[in-house]
């Protein structure tokens, strides 16, 4: 039995860890989705005074017929975004941003929950076995689907946010009103091709590991058997 | 494996059990049964040496070339 560091067991603590707080995350997420908390037509805040882009600005909520306006002032005042109905924005947010988050939260209970497997095994010096090899691959796998899904979906999240904001907000630069142009064909940030992702190019360089694991264990097997 | 370990045979002319060949050589019950049953990929030297000093014979009489898998035997 080869000696074994006290990383592995921590590393399998750790992941433990994390693999239940994404379940939790995972389950707290879909409980909002079934309550469906709606914005009270009352709510309102602010003026609150926030830190955006370094500078002092404000937010604030206001109720306006049954719903409420949002607005956000940035750089001292001089920008300024109104969303009216953001009542709606919260929707949407639940309807787009909730299943966002918990594809997210489902990828990383799993990554998790595969990586404490791998370092059990590993904290039990069987680093080299067929077990540990598929895991690995289902590792690389994950991240290569993943980085597929999440662009995708994060594309279509960021699309629907900002078609309804460019539909119900209105931005001020120095007293200039602008709108915001329609979506269509625009390429926002947070979403697209997902072939250039740092998760992508992980689990090309996870699944290439396998590679190495695989090797390894056949290397191990001709070791265990020269006596 | 074309390469064969005749351990039957020359354990038997020296009336030496698999424990007791196991302790003399310092290798694991287990690992003389790889031996035995030609299930092992490769054998060290340093092992093959013990085997000739306890079992008192040359490596050619340990080991035998089997290419199609006939057995002298």
């Amino acid at each position: 039995m080869p000696t074994v560091s006290v990383l592995p067991k921590i590393f399998r603590w750790v992941f433990t860890v994390f693999a239940l707080l994404a379940v939790l995350g995972g389950l707290a997420i879909c409980l909002v989705m079934v309550i469906d908390p709606k914005l009270p037509a009352d709510t309102h805040f602010g003026p609150l005074n926030v830190d955006l882009l370094g500078q002092p600005g404000t937010v604030a909520l206001r109720p306006t017929n049954g719903d409420a306006d949002f607005t956000v002032t940035a750089l001292r005042g001089s920008v300024t975004v109104f969303v009216e109905r953001a009542g709606g924005l919260i929707e949407l947010l639940k309807r787009y941003g909730l299943p966002l988050i918990l594809i997210k939260m489902i990828f990383l209970a799993v990554l998790f929950d595969l990586l404490r497997r791998l370092f059990r095994n590993v904290g039990r010096g069987e680093s080299f076995t067929r077990q540990n090899v598929n895991l690995v691959q289902i590792v690389g796998v994950s991240l290569l689907v993943f980085s597929l899904v999440s662009a995708f979906a994060e594309d279509w999240f960021v699309h629907a946010l900002y078609a309804y904001v460019a539909q119900h907000s209105v931005v001020t630069i120095s007293g200039t009103a602008l709108h915001l142009p329609p979506a269509h064909g625009m390429r926002l940030p947070g979403g697209g091709f997902p072939f250039g992702t740092p998760i992508f190019f992980s689990g090309l360089l996870v699944l290439a590991l396998s590679e190495v694991f695989r090797q390894g264990l056949a290397l191990k097997n001709e070791n265990d058997l020269t006596v | 494996m074309p390469i064969k370990l005749n351990l039957d045979r020359v354990m038997l002319e020296h009336h030496v059990s698999l424990t007791e060949l196991a302790d003399q050589v310092g290798i694991t019950l287990a690992n003389l049964s790889i031996l035995k049953t030609n299930k092992a990929r490769a054998i060290r030297f340093s092992t093959l040496e013990a085997l000739c000093r306890v079992l008192q014979c040359q490596p050619g009489e340990l080991l035998e070339f089997v290419p199609d898998g006939k057995s002298k035997d």
